[in-house]
């Protein structure tokens, strides 16, 4: 297991290093010199080249990147060009605003498509089973935005509810969070449902049955503990779409979060802030993904070993 | 059984291309499945509708009429007025066109490039493989719109770009499934053989390696349309896509968000097009999927 773990983080490093070229190149992969945008138009060659000389831009690229990821290493990840104010002061905040909308979300996806899915297995073919297929079907061909434009007319317009923006106190982050959850809970209702028909059709089972288990006990205490293996997968990748699906539901619901601040960068072409959010995006997503791919091996052993 | 059809099947015994058998059994299995079947001609007819309808109905997407704009459905506007007093349903007509091509394109250019990537990393296997996979994993670190978003900030907001964006998501997802593919039918006996026969790499991928791995592409390419879509659709709702007056629906989208609180309609067309679009490819996709699935073979 200790082995596993450290081959798995180990694997990262490269996978990591690429992110940061990827990210790092994005400044010098645009069209325009990035000291005559922080100038501006009409400012003068002098202020342009000091600008130049400021930001290391004539040292050859691999200084440049080495320059910027050790920044990065040491929590510097540059000046934003639009405020004149360390990167990492403008995007930490706006940072934990998009967790923590990205995590409640993450909760109601798998707490309702767990249920969902359990429900629609339990029961395959009945009329709960249907209805809940193809509610997920729409919630999976739904853009995020709309769902959200929908509950703002819905639920704060017309019967006032909710407020229609805004991240401040507990009635204000429902609409967002069922707006950005509700895909994700689609996709593992889905999943739970293939996941758990697949077990429950298992020799097991039926071996279970035919001992005279209880159903109950067959569904939760043998079927579902299998059939969780895929799901956690799939929640863990659900996490990191929802951390960039933020960027629709912020702008949707105004919400000062990292995805707003990205988009506004990338509108004003403040290339040190966009590197830093998509870096931050990328790095949480892959951090995240090795926890679950640790924890579904953690998982999948324990079953080896009980059954 | 009358005579002739008795001669018929003693004289001729049926000696079917082994691939036309195919198509025959896949579309067997594909018109037991409903769901399916509605998802395909749903397809169809929106194909078809994208190009017949604006000819159809003969009116201009851009035309404004001031005194009319924010109307709510009515016998004349179907879908009622934007804000500039456009006609909705006119532009979703039009815009049917932009929302298909993107999506097709996008979904065409990825997985031409995806493909020789995944089956170059399958086939050669060894160190190209680790490269190349290691890339691939790269790539996959930027979740969701986020690829495709940072793209777009490097060449910029159009249409043009935003299906070059989507296009190059969708390439680690087509790279990644050709390669599991490709490693399953390299494997196979009959490669071997005629292998052992001399036939050399090329015609080996061509003719014997494609063909295997092509359903998997089917199923992903039907069902990565829809997720197109749905990413064009935001990064223009994010204003980094299609520009006015363009009767794009994630745009119309933005154009109707200011207008919530007393034409909620402007908003509420748009996305609802874009649902019944995706779900179209989406339940196309999930049959497609249980027609070409070995497993499911009865």
């Amino acid at each position: 297991m200790t082995v596993y773990i450290i081959r798995r983080v180990l694997q990262l490093i490269p996978v990591l290093l690429g992110v940061s070229i990827l990210v790092f190149s994005l400044m010098h992969l645009t069209p325009g010199n990035p000291a005559q945008l922080m100038a501006g138009e009409n400012a003068p060659p002098e202020t342009i080249e000091q600008i130049e000389e400021s930001l290391g831009l004539n040292d050859p690229l691999p200084v440049q990147y080495w320059d910027y990821i050790s920044g990065v290493v040491q929590g510097d990840l540059g000046t934003s060009m639009r405020y004149n104010t360390p990167v990492a002061e403008e995007v930490f905040p706006r940072f934990m605003i998009t967790l923590e909308l990205s995590i409640y979300s993450t909760i109601l996806s798998i707490f309702m498509g767990l249920i969902a899915g359990i429900v629609s297995a339990v029961r395959q073919y009945s009329v709960a089973d249907i209805t809940i297929m193809i509610v997920a079907l729409f919630g999976l061909s739904m853009p995020n935005f709309w769902l959200g434009l929908m509950l703002i007319q819905w639920f704060a317009v017309n019967l006032g509810w909710f407020p229609p923006t805004g991240w401040e106190g507990a009635s204000s982050i429902v609409l967002p969070v069922i707006s950005l959850g509700t895909a994700g809970a689609a996709i593992i209702a889905r999943m739970t449902r293939s996941s758990m028909l697949d077990v429950i059709s298992q020799d097991y089972i039926r071996t279970a049955r035919a001992k005279g288990v209880k159903q109950r006990v067959i569904i939760y205490k043998h079927a579902l503990k299998n059939a969780l293996i895929p799901v956690v997968t799939v929640a863990g990748l659900q996490f990191g779409a929802l951390l960039a699906g933020a960027v629709l539901t912020e702008s949707v619901f105004a919400i000062n979060g990292m995805g707003r601040l990205l988009v506004d960068s990338i509108t004003q072409r403040d290339f040190p802030v966009v590197q830093a959010c998509i870096l931050i995006i990328a790095v949480v997503f892959v951090l995240v993904n090795l926890v679950v791919d640790i924890s579904y091996k953690f998982l999948n052993k324990r079953i080896d070993l009980n059954d | 059984m009358s005579n002739q059809q008795a001669e018929a099947a003693t004289t001729q015994p049926k000696v079917e291309n082994p691939r036309v058998k195919a198509i025959k059994d896949f579309y067997r299995r594909l018109k037991k499945n409903v769901p399916a079947l509605i998802g395909f001609y749903t397809i169809l007819f929106l194909v078809i509708f994208a190009f017949v309808g604006p000819w159809i109905l003969q009116t201009d997407p851009t035309e404004t009429d001031v005194i009319n704009k924010f109307a709510g459905p009515s016998a004349e506007h179907w879908f009622g007025t934007d804000h500039l007093g456009r006609d909705i349903f006119t532009r979703i007509v039009h815009g049917m066109k932009l929302t298909l091509g993107i999506g097709f394109a996008s979904v065409f250019m990825g997985a031409a490039m995806g493909i020789p990537i995944g089956i170059i990393a399958g086939y050669y296997g060894g160190k190209i493989d680790a490269v190349i996979m290691r890339l691939i994993d790269i790539l996959l670190a930027f979740p969701g719109i986020l690829l495709a978003l940072a793209i777009v900030s490097i060449l910029g907001g159009n249409l043009i770009n935003v299906t070059i964006a989507v296009a190059i998501y969708a390439v680690p997802g087509f790279a990644r499934i050709i390669r599991g593919s490709t490693l399953a039918a390299k494997n196979l006996e009959y490669v071997d053989a005629i292998k052992a026969l001399g036939a050399g790499d090329g015609r080996i991928i061509f003719k014997h390696i494609l063909p295997n791995v092509l359903s998997p592409v089917i199923v992903n390419a039907t069902l990565y349309i829809a997720t197109a879509i749905l990413t064009a659709a935001g990064l223009s709702f994010l204003g980094m896509g299609a520009q006015p007056p363009r009767p794009e629906w994630g745009a119309m989208l933005n154009d109707g968000r200011s207008y919530m609180r007393n034409a909620g309609h402007i908003a509420f067309f748009p996305g609802m097009a874009i649902v019944i679009v995706v779900l179209a490819f989406n339940i196309f996709g999930d049959g497609l999927r249980d027609a070409l699935d070995p497993k499911m073979k009865k």
